[in-house]
């Protein structure tokens, strides 16, 4: 735990990126969430880390940062031990037009193009964060056989929607920004839409899959959202699943 | 919703920017608003405002504005030698302004940063219960030639205000400020943190995103890359080339980079009004 600014406190939950720091920094998110404390502005989760940031100046915070690390420490006792999180499937289209750098991905890996796509959509991943543009999600795990280096010189002007891997890491594009990744597909879905009722479609603590779909069907879907940006919660099926920590 | 000015020239960068747009950070949404937080909210004050309403926010000068509707307004911030049908216009106090009048932003005398606050603020739309532009997240843009920015409501009868001169801020382009110690301190070499505290940086630009500096280059132990985690206005981060970066108003909700501390709140409108070649030092807070 560490004061970092006249308005933030920081907590750290391990040194690493692994699902169980993680779920850490899922549990004290909810629970300061659910605390509600009235000095709290917002929180921001990330991998190993939750900062949260006050409303205002405090002069003396230790008395809140007590509170909170002593019901962190009876969490047992306060929080129940089962962690709502959200499941979306993502369509994404890996048609030529959209897949770049398929033949790249292909060199390097040794796959064919079917199991780069199967590998990349059988997956389930965790969002572990949002960040970098707005509702940019940043995924993990991808599966060992999908890691490739991130473009030597990146591209100046990555469309929005697109899917590409980059390292160990998978993410969508929410808006059209220069990046280093190689473009694996595109999916019609807006990550984040400032006008739509809920402007970010996703969560940190989210889980998502992919699904491959043909180019007549990203059109299509193109179109529909174009036409009703609001009738994209129907299209994800979100489901609920609950874990323990 | 009155017609308020015409922009005849937009100048540098000009946005409409309210007090900012909290509560979005962990959705990769920056809370934006005012880069000089101070200047801002004096502005609000001297026009009796609430603090709740929109100022245009000018960088350097450039700006030209025919006024559309008799109002009163207020500017405060950067001197940005600012007249009035060519006869110099106060600053830091509130004045009735004519219908046909042209306003003119020439050019820095002291300070980079200016803002125009009229009675009520801007009529502007609001995303995410905002008014503040953010152009790289598809909220609104700088002014452009020929806009037509509209003030909230019409004027009203009252007296003037203004704030007395010795309260008055003033900007300087050498400037030292204090910083919060960061949680990646033991990334760096500790004769590099000795040399970061005894050397002065100088900003090579910029925008309300983050300044860059140039000056001794931070060095790692190892490695510089951290696990992605928040930043905020004020943190200060070193990429690779050992070169700082001020993350500013519109600063990214997180970062892959080490950071070396963050300036305190005070000491941030200091930093927004430096220009380029102005000079930073750094001391630890007490």
């Amino acid at each position: 735990m560490m004061v970092t600014g006249e308005q933030s406190i920081r907590f750290q939950f391990g040194e690493a990126i692994n699902q169980e720091t993680y779920s850490y920094v899922q549990a004290f998110s909810q629970l300061i969430i659910k605390r509600n404390h009235h000095l709290l502005a917002e929180i921001v989760p990330s991998y190993h880390a939750v900062t949260i940031y006050l409303k205002k100046e405090v002069a003396n915070s230790s008395l809140l940062i007590d509170e909170l690390l002593m019901l962190w420490s009876m969490r047992e006792v306060f929080t129940p031990t089962q962690l709502t999180s959200r499941q979306f499937q993502i369509p994404v289209c890996y048609d030529e037009k959209f897949s770049e750098d398929m033949d790249r991905i292909i060199n390097i890996t040794g796959l064919s193009r079917e199991e780069v796509i199967s590998l990349h959509t059988t997956t389930s991943y965790t969002v572990y964060m949002i960040g970098f543009l707005p509702g940019f999600p940043y995924l993990g795990e991808l599966p060992e056989a999908l890691h490739v280096p991130r473009l030597g010189k990146p591209r100046l002007l990555v469309p929005k929607g697109t899917v590409g891997i980059g390292g160990n890491q998978t993410g969508i594009y929410p808006l059209e920004s220069p990046g280093g990744w190689n473009i694996l597909g595109r999916t019609p879905l807006d990550l984040y839409c400032p006008n739509r009722k809920e402007p970010f479609l996703l969560q940190a603590g989210d889980y998502l899959s992919f699904v491959p779909i043909p180019i007549e069907e990203y059109r299509e879907l193109e179109h529909q959202l174009a036409r009703e940006p609001e009738a994209i919660y129907d299209l994800v099926k979100e489901e609920s699943r609950c874990e323990s920590i | 919703m009155i017609p308020l000015f015409r922009v005849i020239k937009p100048g540098v960068y000009g946005t409409i920017q309210d007090a900012g747009r909290p509560g979005f950070r962990r959705f990769g949404m920056p809370i934006s608003g005012p880069m000089d937080e101070q200047a801002f909210h004096l502005g609000m004050k001297i026009m009796n405002n609430n603090g709740k309403e929109s100022a245009l926010e000018l960088f350097l000068g450039g700006l030209t504005l025919e006024v559309l509707s008799d109002h009163r307004i207020a500017i405060t911030g950067a001197d940005l030698t600012v007249s009035i049908d060519g006869i110099e216009a106060p600053m830091w106090k509130s004045f009735y302004i004519r219908k046909d009048q042209t306003i003119r932003f020439t050019k820095p005398a002291t300070g980079g940063i200016a803002y125009i606050i009229p009675e009520g603020g801007f009529c502007s739309p609001k995303v995410l219960d905002s008014q503040s532009v953010y152009p790289k997240g598809l909220i609104g843009g700088p002014v452009r030639k020929d806009e037509i920015l509209y003030a909230n409501i019409p004027i009203k009868n009252r007296c003037n205000s203004g704030m007395r001169v010795e309260d008055i801020p003033t900007y300087s382009n050498d400037v030292t400020v204090e910083l919060w110690d960061s949680p990646h301190m033991h990334l760096f070499r500790k004769e590099s943190v000795q040399t970061f505290f005894n050397a002065t940086y100088t900003m090579r630009g910029g925008d309300r995103m983050g300044y860059f500096l140039n000056g001794p280059a931070l060095e790692f132990e190892a490695s510089g890359d951290i696990i992605s985690e928040a930043t905020q206005f004020g943190t200060i981060q070193v990429p690779t080339n050992g070169q700082p970066i001020i993350l500013m108003a519109d600063a990214q909700t997180v970062g892959g980079y080490a950071t070396i501390g963050k300036v305190v709140n005070k000491d941030l409108p200091k930093i927004a009004q430096l220009r380029t070649g102005g000079t930073i030092r750094f001391v630890q807070r007490i």
